[in-house]
């Protein structure tokens, strides 16, 4: 293996080094964020009052349903499930500049597993609410569980991206300890 | 060794198995957002009621089918890595850039260009409501270069990997 491999293989370890902290960083924002948009969502829902103060944008703004809190704390759990392994593993990689291990793998698999719950949750309350109240039997109605805006497509390909990843941190941790122990 | 080369073998077969389904989805997104995006095109029409609205929805078209495009390659790379079984080689770094370019492109140009024609062409721009920028979509551009960095690594032991045996 010429030294040129091996040089660019530094830069690229150190490059990814400096992503990852960067990327660290912006992750971590994003939790806090979440972490007080739910603080909010929850202490404005129990607050709300049965009707509008004024006719006012803001007052509707203010108005607006956020969900219930059992719904917005299970929301937070699964984003908290999400972002705690992410930022775990950009952690890892901030400070050794190496993603591809097997611990790696099986964050990328835990983060991919809450995205996809977060995505399936509303289409199972709402699928919940159709054996309690409605026909669940009814083909138009378990055609409304997968319209946009009941299902989360988003979420629901970040989990395929994050479970392929996964996969492919392992793939890559093999190849990781093949390349170890060829040194 | 062995064990390692078991190993390997097994996760490319999952990860094979996987970028099928993948694929599959990430085609129909495509067929999502493209029908989204001609179905936004009778909106640019003049009879439009608000001027600016036509512009809004010229970025909006735009953005659906910039993501549509986005949508297509992602699906366009799950195929070759069903097909090959290599996840680690430069054409799919390169797509993967791609893909992350188009979503940075998502994020800053749709809006404040049809906001600078709307300008341009003396229309009252007070009722532009789309934001200028769009984060999450800045984000996912960031991710998916961060993401080709982690493959091109990946590249590299591939090569080591291959010239070692």
């Amino acid at each position: 293996m010429d030294k040129n491999h091996d040089a660019r293989k530094q830069q690229t370890n150190a490059s990814i080094r400096r992503s990852g902290k960067i990327a660290l960083v912006i992750a971590i924002l994003i939790l806090l964020g979440q972490i007080i948009s739910f603080l909010y969502k929850v202490t404005f829902t129990l607050r709300r009052p049965d009707t509008l103060e004024d006719e006012s944008f803001l007052s509707y703004l203010n108005y607006i349903r956020y969900g219930t809190v059992p719904d917005l704390i299970v929301r937070i759990i699964l984003t908290l499930g999400t972002m705690i392994p992410v930022i775990l593993l950009l952690r890892d990689i901030s400070r050794k500049g190496l993603p591809f291990t097997i611990q790696n793998g099986t964050r990328m698999f835990i983060a991919g597993i809450m995205q996809g719950l977060l995505a399936l949750l509303p289409v199972l309350f709402q699928f919940v609410q159709m054996i309690r109240y409605g026909d669940s039997s009814d083909s138009s109605s378990l055609a409304y569980l997968i319209q946009p805006n009941v299902l989360n497509y988003l979420n629901l390909s970040f989990c395929f991206l994050l479970l392929f990843l996964a996969g492919l941190f392992r793939y890559g941790a093999a190849l990781q300890q093949e390349s170890d122990e060829t040194l | 060794m062995k064990q390692s080369a078991t190993d390997k073998n097994t996760i490319i077969r999952r990860l094979r198995t996987g970028s099928i389904g993948i694929c599959v989805f990430y085609f129909l997104l495509t067929i999502f957002y493209a029908e989204r995006g001609i179905g936004m095109l009778p909106n640019l029409k003049p009879e439009a009621e608000l001027e600016i609205y036509r512009y809004e929805t010229i970025s909006q078209t735009v953005t659906y089918f910039l993501m549509a495009a986005a949508m297509l390659l992602a699906a366009i790379l799950f195929l070759q890595i069903a097909r090959k079984g290599m996840p680690f080689q430069d054409q799919h770094v390169r797509t993967v850039c791609i893909i992350g370019v188009l979503f940075l492109i998502i994020a800053v140009i749709p809006a404040p260009a049809a906001l600078l024609l709307a300008k341009l062409n003396g229309v009252d721009t007070a009722m532009f409501l789309s934001p200028l920028i769009s984060i999450s979509a800045l984000l996912e551009g960031f991710l998916m270069l961060f993401i080709a960095q982690i493959l091109h690594y990946g590249t590299m032991l591939q090569l080591e990997s291959d010239e070692t045996l």
